[in-house]
């Protein structure tokens, strides 16, 4: 625990606003979350993270835009930490560079999956970064092509992850 | 669809429930359009200094120095460089396009000052 609270810098929750632009957000449209229909066992997981994990060689994440990037990737869920990279300059990366499942946790998912703890995984997971200055763009465009992309992998239930 | 766009909602409305110090909340992107309308300098440079200063103000204010003076001690020597690349790029690409390659210039040469400051990577 010690090692985790090092890698917080002092005063950041007063200057969160300011390190991450537009990241207060206030709705009021406020959703419940959906209510798992079937068993663990029975359940077909998908896992959506804000970590900008991605597979090497695949476009980086534009992490130096300054209003943010509102793409996002797949992650085939098969795939090996080694497979893997992180672009995300807005967290500290040293501890997931060791080991990507603290902050991605695809091999805990797969062995969950062939322990039959849970019914499966979808053929990807998803991960953007979480710098997004422009709130109703980010709304409109990432969220909605994220939903559709997820829901189009026949799930029954997502995993979400802000890193 | 939007069943499915409920988790994501969720998700952003949870932000609501976070109280902010007041003098944090004016900093969004109508915030910076609205001084851009404005032709408000200060406040605009202030943004740029926040974002290569990760919410610091003098540490941004550094850090495009050290971008300056990394470049400008490539350029001592007198090294070949490729000067049509160069005048083909900023000819040829669009005003948008040469701000995304400043902004990454930027990262670049502090990358390169071997002094980085910024938690994770590019």
């Amino acid at each position: 625990m010690e090692k985790s609270n090092e890698q917080l810098r002092p005063g950041l929750w007063a200057t969160v606003n300011e390190r991450y632009p537009g990241s207060m957000i206030t709705k009021d449209s406020f959703v419940p979350l959906a209510q798992l229909g079937k068993p663990l066992s029975e359940s077909r997981f998908s896992f959506v993270s804000t970590a900008g994990v991605q597979r090497r060689g695949t476009l980086p994440f534009d992490t130096v835009h300054p209003v943010g990037d509102y793409t996002f990737r797949r992650v085939p869920s098969n795939s090996k930490p080694h497979d893997l990279e992180i672009h995300q300059l807005k967290y500290p990366t040293d501890g997931a560079m060791q080991d990507l499942n603290v902050i991605f946790p695809i091999e805990r998912l797969q062995e969950l999956a062939a322990e039959k703890i849970i019914g499966g995984l979808t053929t990807n997971f998803f991960s953007f970064i979480g710098y997004n200055m422009d709130a109703e763009r980010f709304e409109k465009t990432l969220a909605e092509n994220l939903a559709e992309a997820v829901a189009a992998e026949k799930l029954d239930a997502v995993l979400l992850s802000p890193a | 669809m939007k069943d499915e766009y409920n988790c994501l909602s969720s998700l952003i409305s949870y932000s609501s429930l976070i109280p902010l110090p007041s003098a944090l909340k004016d900093m969004s992107l109508a915030y910076l359009k609205e001084a851009v309308e404005q032709n408000d300098i200060e406040k605009l440079i202030r943004y740029v200094r926040l974002h290569f200063g990760d919410g610091n103000e003098e540490t941004g204010r550094k850090e495009i120095d050290k971008a300056w003076v990394e470049a400008l001690k490539l350029m001592l020597d007198l090294p070949a460089t490729d000067r049509e690349f160069i005048l083909e790029i900023v000819a040829t690409r669009d005003a948008a396009t040469l701000a995304h390659l400043y902004f990454s210039l930027h990262f670049y040469f502090v990358k390169r000052s071997g002094e980085w400051i910024h938690d994770g990577e590019i």
